[in-house]
């Protein structure tokens, strides 16, 4: 079978797109974007429309390009060792399920380290839209790097530095309000007053911290 | 979070309520729920029982939980326990705040769950007053 043909299995393209040291290398690899440029570019489209980030949708257009190219550099680095690693080549959907693994993780870390920082500045409105608009997993890893960041200037300077943090996650996180945080077991005994200071004085150790937060 | 028609957060404002001296008539909610909450007042009946405390929280994890076994998303138990047995002993709330608050920081499954539940205590809670 022709080489240059987009009729290649994906067995025969991957083969052909892991090797550099072959002479359809470059070839291989056109043929590859040619099959797989539209679907990358629609996973890429749809992760980054789906954060509530208004300068995001904005940009969108020069974003996914971008984040493109960055994909393509992700499985030719080191020899295309990423796509060289890739088993299943008898399995075109499993291929897919990979690559959209691939451009999800590429989109949520181009976006939290473009755009995200930025809404420390904002009103706490629109932190507590984006939050809203994450899919769980990314919740979840977010929540843990918040609280890492949290701890870490919290560590050695003041009692009650849990208790700070529970209170900003409440209030950020759940979209708690005074009354509902008070309303807590743990936080029943702490006034209103109390739960407005925590809340932004950590803000503001955020703001200040924002090149570490993310 | 859970599968009967009363969610554990609501039922934690009513028994709090009744506790309190409050009457829940079967008027104020519907019948499948009222039957559900007999039976939460049922088991905090039987959690009374100082070993079966004891038991719950030597339960407790000592870390983030895994994604699909959180500790509060399968034990109804130990936020019964926190809410109404721990929560009106101020030494002994201040003795498992201290993990509680801890935990609810290092897992994001159970800080969702217990988010979860409280939202919906504060809403009857609010209701009930």
């Amino acid at each position: 079978m022709s080489q240059f043909s987009d009729e290649l299995s994906l067995k025969e393209l991957l083969d052909n797109c892991s090797d550099p040291r072959k002479e359809c290398w470059e070839s291989a690899w056109r043929v590859f974007v040619r099959r797989y440029k539209k679907y990358i570019y629609d996973v890429l489209f749809y992760r980054c429309y789906k954060y509530s980030l208004p300068r995001l949708k904005l940009e969108l257009s020069e974003i996914i390009n971008d984040l493109f190219e960055e994909v393509i550099i992700l499985l030719c680095t080191n020899n295309c060792q990423a796509l060289a690693k890739f088993r299943a080549r008898e399995n075109e959907a499993k291929f897919r399920a990979w690559l959209r693994i691939i451009c999800t993780r590429k989109a949520d870390s181009y976006i939290r380290k473009h755009y995200v920082p930025e809404l420390l500045d904002k009103e706490l409105g629109e932190m507590q839209n984006f939050l809203g608009s994450l899919d769980i997993e990314y919740r979840w890893q977010f929540y843990e790097d918040y609280v890492a960041l949290l701890r870490r200037n919290q560590k050695s300077r003041r009692q009650n530095s849990e208790r700070d943090i529970n209170i900003f996650n409440l209030y950020v996180w759940s979209d708690f309000t005074m009354d509902m945080i008070t309303t807590t077991p743990c936080l029943s005994a702490i006034g209103r007053r109390v739960v407005d200071v925590v809340v932004n004085r950590t803000r503001k150790f955020l703001r200040e911290n924002r090149k570490y937060s993310l | 979070m859970s599968t009967s028609q009363l969610p554990l957060g609501r039922a934690l404002a009513f028994l709090e309520f009744e506790l309190a001296g409050g009457q829940i008539a079967q008027t104020n909610i519907s019948e499948k729920a009222f039957e559900d909450l007999s039976s939460f007042r049922k088991r905090l009946q039987e959690l009374k029982i100082p070993a079966t405390v004891e038991k719950i929280f030597s339960d407790k994890p000592l870390a983030a939980c895994q994604t699909d076994k959180s500790f509060l998303q399968g034990s109804n138990d130990f936020l019964l326990a926190f809410v109404l047995l721990i929560k009106p002993d101020e030494s002994l709330l201040q003795k498992y705040c201290e993990w509680m608050t801890s935990h609810l920081n290092d897992c994001f499954w159970c800080f969702e769950v217990y988010s979860e539940v409280m939202r919906d205590y504060f809403a009857q809670s609010q209701e009930l007053r």
